[in-house]
């Protein structure tokens, strides 16, 4: 009998069929009086608006903190929420932060220790003393 | 040292004699110390001069107890305290005044040593007296050293009274402003046609048809002759000039609001339809290089209008189209969210929100309708609903 293929359901991966994106929400917290957030102020009023037009599908909110640093904090549909600090950056800075939060997952910031992570099972075979040409002492 | 001089001299004197060799002038260290005055004393003293002739236990006895002198002092402030106690507790409580009428006797009054006069309360003797009460609660009695008491007390000099009135040029358009400043501009010329300073014209008036006389007159500048204001009614401009006092009034009341209000309504009223683009018609090219003129027409557009314009811009204004260009600009918004930018993006971007105050957790509540439950059960259970009930507490605010 030949051999059987062995069946596998389908796993499910974000971007192989569809894709959602897993940012939901930026914040945006300015301050019209610190100097620090002069650059975010100038990133509200010239490149908010075409990142707004741009990206419909994430729930843009802008409002003060005053005397506060500025700060972007995103949330995601994973219930986490990230934020950093743009106190004293220029608006372009602030929009490679702002690229950042969006393309993140929300999932915690992890060292990968392995250099290949996969679904898939061994090809060969994972070793066990048990199988091969046997030990001799 | 120069102490150690007479001392030096002194020591010579003493010590001369015929038939002694060279007078010794060397003093030693000792005596140069004690000569020196005692700020350049550098010896240290385990014990104090003063202290050194009373015993210890005596001066325990004076820390504790006093001295003989400050036991006597104490006693003779106390006894003249009861003294005037007395006194006062016999004195008559009421007075006759003129007509013989008896009157409450006035509280004596001092004055300190820093010029303020206080009055010194009266003592009453409750068993001289049957219908004093003694109070048990503070409720009615007059409270001293309090904050609401130093405020009352302090500021009792002159009342501060504002000079312009409320800005109400935000809902002026350029034909509107060009109307105004015309008819302040007309009045200007006709003074200083007749001799008269500019300044003239923001002095007090009551009541005059000055609005309709300006309207009727026609404005030309010219290089040579500079800006000629000409009126086709005969006697207009003796009229208009008659209708601006010559004399400043010896009491200057206060424009009210309503004054500035009626002057302005009179000042856009019958406007001209506006101007295509930033055009100026030609006579607004009159230079202001005369301080005087430049400040009177600022200072009568601010007495009708309540517009200040700020000392750069004023300074800045060579002509009179740069003053209406000026006045004529919108003041920038003074937060972020009230800017034109930001509003757009509140209004034509559907997932943008844009909040003009800071977002609190109570807002957050109320977004996804948590909060009216939590604000049920708080007041059900009796607790505050925001912060804690202090003294002070700001209640209702979010």
């Amino acid at each position: 009998m030949p051999l059987q293929a062995l069946r596998t359901v389908a796993k499910p991966q974000n971007g192989v069929g569809a894709f959602i994106l897993q940012c939901k929400r930026l914040d945006f917290h300015y301050c019209d009086w610190a100097g620090s957030s002069k650059g975010m102020n100038a990133f509200l009023t010239k490149t908010l608006p075409a990142f707004a037009a741009r990206n419909p599908g994430i729930e843009l909110h802008v409002s003060p903190r005053p005397g506060r640093h500025p700060v972007l904090r995103g949330a995601y549909i994973n219930g986490c929420h990230k934020a950093i600090c743009v106190r004293n950056m220029q608006p372009a800075e602030i929009l490679d932060k702002v690229q950042l939060l969006k393309a993140g997952s929300g999932e915690k910031l992890r060292r990968e220790r392995r250099p290949v992570k996969s679904a898939n099972e061994s090809v060969r075979g994972v070793w066990s003393p048990f199988h091969g040409g046997g030990y001799k002492v | 040292m120069r102490a150690t001089r007479p001392l030096e001299q002194a020591l010579r004197l003493t010590g001369s004699r015929p038939t002694a060799g060279p007078t010794p002038t060397y003093i030693c260290l000792s005596c140069r110390a004690r000569a020196a005055p005692p700020s350049s004393h550098r010896q240290l003293h385990t014990t104090v001069p003063r202290a050194a002739d009373v015993p210890l236990y005596q001066r325990l006895k004076e820390s504790l107890f006093g001295t003989k002198e400050s036991v006597a002092a104490a006693k003779s402030r106390e006894e003249k305290q009861a003294q005037r106690f007395t006194d006062l507790a016999e004195r008559p409580r009421t007075s006759t005044d003129a007509d013989d009428n008896e009157v409450a006797r006035p509280l004596e009054t001092k004055t300190d040593k820093h010029g303020r006069r206080y009055e010194i309360a009266d003592i009453v003797d409750p068993a001289a007296r049957s219908d004093y009460v003694q109070a048990t609660t503070w409720q009615g009695l007059e409270t001293v050293g309090s904050v609401e008491w130093v405020k009352k007390r302090a500021d009792t000099g002159d009342v501060y009274a504002g000079f312009a009135p409320p800005d109400r040029s935000a809902r002026l358009r350029g034909a509107q402003w060009e109307m105004l400043l015309r008819h302040v501009v007309v009045e200007a010329v006709v003074l200083r046609k007749a001799g008269r300073s500019a300044e003239q014209i923001c002095w007090p008036r009551e009541g005059s048809d000055s609005w309709s006389l300006t309207r009727g007159a026609l404005l030309e500048y010219s290089s040579v002759g500079g800006l000629v204001a000409t009126f086709s009614e005969a006697g207009a401009e003796k009229r208009l000039r008659n209708a601006i006092p010559k004399k400043l009034p010896e009491v200057q009341a206060t424009q009210t609001p309503e004054d500035s209000g009626d002057q302005l309504r009179e000042a856009i009223a019958l406007a001209p339809p506006e101007r295509p683009g930033n055009a100026t018609p030609a006579w607004m090219a009159m230079p202001l290089q005369d301080p005087g003129l430049k400040l009177a027409i600022i200072k009568r557009i601010l007495q009708i209008t309540g517009r200040r314009l700020p000392d750069p811009v004023i300074s800045k204004s060579p002509t009179l189209a740069h003053l209406y260009h000026a006045l004529l600009a919108k003041p920038k918004p003074k937060r972020l969210a009230q800017t034109p930018q930001l509003k757009r993006l509140n209004i034509n971007i559907p997932n943008a929100t844009v909040h003009a105050g800071r977002q609190t957790p109570i807002h957050k509540d109320k977004e996804v309708g948590r909060w009216k439950v939590i604000e049920n059960e708080l007041i059900n259970r009796g607790l505050p609903v925001t912060g804690s009930r202090y003294q002070g507490a700001r209640i209702g605010v979010y």
